[in-house]
């Protein structure tokens, strides 16, 4: 989800990271009036590199110029309490920025906002309770919330700054649902420490968790039914948005931009969109323009097709997994 | 003799030049005025850019980084540039022109984005390989960030090694356990992630301890730069200023 600083304007990238500076700046207050803070400091550090170590793995999403990868904001604010966990993960975000030249300095603002402040003050405080009575359910809920939001927020901030051609909706079609993928794995993954975490060393954790009752307590059949019924849910309501606010929100970050659309448009693009228009299934996501039910319906039938897809090529990798 | 090429940038920073001397304060500041310039550079004034390229090689070469891994390090960071500008030539069809070429806006915009990722990469990666780690902390000390943020940075750069050495024995003690098992399953996959912090965190607090009976905060601090030099000063202002007033003017 890092921004690079050649995809955002220096205006939103120095009110971003006012924004960010402001939250840290609350944070620094609350640690110095914290007296364990010396105590608590390797923890912080260490929790910190381990998921900058998480980070690394990540991949390039085609168009957003952004990339893909676990947030890990939501393993921090259950280790460490949120603002605590928010300085660590800005600490963390500085590193990759001044020693990787991974996301740019001009956008840490943003990259802060998007990864950090996000998941540790507005989703983990939300979810804390959730997250405390069913470590694993709550942390996947957390995720599928948190990483999305982030996401989407990448997508406003780059509109907002007029660089990217690509149209808004398309731009967001493209990063939330990746997001989303991948939160389902973060969530998954962060369960599953944190589970581990809430057994061996309770005292860790800033959640209040019963040791006894922490437990993977999902069969694989399981697992699979709830991320489907997760992804279902997650599909349905982003269709009744996709079908209402899109083209208000596009409008106005087009004024906000000043940016008008393109005039003249070449054979090559026209070929293009003939190729998209015959293979598309639903163009566009719907029937006839501006039909809920359609886009209900458009959603359904992707979400069907995209799992029978990733159960084909779990199919084939795990028989080549045991074939060598 | 001579001396075998840095491994990493590192390494790089270990060494001693005219750039490496520059207050890391001032570099800061200076490398944040420079990307702001290249940033707001509108893809209509693309014809700008390749001034500034020149100053990046010009100043990348007296900091003596090498040339390969600049490069390499750069060739990273631009798939994600290439894969945000080559919708522009797909969506925007606007002619514009380029140096008496007609092309689209889109290909401009391509091309724009191109060159400011690299700038900016490139003047990062100058910036990590003519600074240490123990520098950048003091830089930002000098820029009054809260020291519960500078101590922060330098444990974690600190406990990366810790962390790489932790997984490293937790990996061969799992290989050893299951010898021909290839990878590892999801059902042990979350033990072993979370036995690895377990460890780390505790092997992080000795590691603390350890530093502070060795006086640790009060120690790094003494240990920050001397007084910034006029020189430096008037140096700066003067590459600042002539970053600024070319953006402007021309």
């Amino acid at each position: 989800m890092h921004m690079a600083d050649a995809l955002i304007s220096p205006g939103v990238g120095l009110a971003m990271a006012g924004i960010s500076a402001a939250a840290i700046g609350i944070s620094c207050a609350k640690l110095r009036r914290d007296e364990t803070f010396q105590e608590k400091l390797p923890l912080l550090a260490m929790a910190g590199a381990f998921v900058f170590a998480a980070q690394m793995i990540n991949f390039a999403i085609p168009g957003t110029g952004s990339s893909g990868h676990i947030g890990g904001g939501l393993l921090l604010a259950a280790l460490l309490g949120p603002w605590p966990a928010l300085i660590s993960l800005a600490i963390v975000l500085l590193i990759q920025c001044l020693l990787f030249a991974d996301g740019g300095l001009l956008a840490l603002g943003c990259n802060i906002f998007n990864m950090a402040v996000i998941p540790c003050l507005c989703v983990y405080p939300l979810m804390k309770r959730v997250m405390e009575k069913n470590l694993l359910f709550g942390t996947l809920g957390a995720a599928l919330i948190s990483l999305p939001l982030g996401a989407f927020a990448v997508v406003l901030e780059t509109t907002l700054s007029g660089i990217t051609a690509l149209p808004f909706a398309q731009f967001a079609a493209l990063m939330v649902p990746i997001h989303m993928a991948i939160a389902i794995g973060e969530g998954i993954a962060t369960a599953t420490v944190l589970i581990f975490v809430a057994r061996t060393r309770p005292q860790f954790l800033h959640l209040a968790c019963d040791p006894e009752k922490a437990r993977f307590n999902l069969s694989p059949k399981a697992l699979v039914a709830t991320i489907g019924a997760a992804a279902l849910c997650i599909g349905l309501g982003l269709a009744a948005f996709a079908s209402s606010l899109p083209d208000g929100l596009e409008w106005a970050v087009q004024k906000l931009a000043g940016e008008e659309t393109a005039g003249a448009t070449s054979a090559l693009a026209a070929q293009a969109q003939n190729i998209q228009d015959t293979t598309a299934l639903f163009p566009d996501y719907t029937f006839t323009s501006g039909s809920f039910s359609a886009a209900w319906i458009a959603a359904l039938s992707g979400l069907l097709v995209t799992a029978c897809l990733c159960y084909a090529v779990t199919r084939l990798v795990t028989r080549h997994r045991k074939a060598a | 003799m001579k001396q075998p090429a840095p491994a990493s940038l590192e390494q790089c920073a270990l060494q001693n030049g005219p750039i490496h001397r520059i207050d890391p304060a001032l570099k800061l500041l200076m490398m944040l005025a420079f990307e702001c310039c290249v940033i707001s550079c509108a893809p209509e004034q693309i014809c700008l850019l390749p001034v500034y390229l020149v100053a990046l090689l010009i100043i990348g070469t007296i900091a003596r980084i090498s040339p390969g891994l600049f490069f390499r390090r750069l060739a990273l960071a631009l798939p994600f540039a290439f894969f945000t500008g080559i919708w522009g030539c797909f969506y925007d069809h606007y002619p514009a022109t380029l140096m008496g070429f007609t092309i689209t806006r889109g290909e401009l915009s391509f091309l724009s984005i191109l060159l400011r990722t690299a700038l900016c990469v490139g003047c990062v990666l100058i910036y990590a390989g003519t600074t240490r780690i123990s520098m950048m902390a003091a830089g930002m000390r000098r820029l009054h960030i809260p020291q519960e943020i500078v101590s922060i940075f330098e444990l974690m750069w600190r406990y990366l090694s810790v962390l790489t050495d932790e997984a490293r024995n937790v990996r061969t003690a799992w290989m050893l356990r299951n010898g021909s098992a290839n990878g590892i399953s999801l059902k042990y996959f979350g033990s072993l992630l979370g036995g690895i912090l377990v460890r780390s965190i505790d092997r992080a607090q000795q590691i603390h301890t350890a530093m502070i009976c060795r006086g640790y905060p009060a120690a790094s601090r003494a240990a920050s730069p001397s007084k910034i030099r006029p020189a430096e000063c008037i140096g700066a202002a003067a590459f600042t200023a002539s970053c600024i007033l070319y953006r402007v003017l021309a």
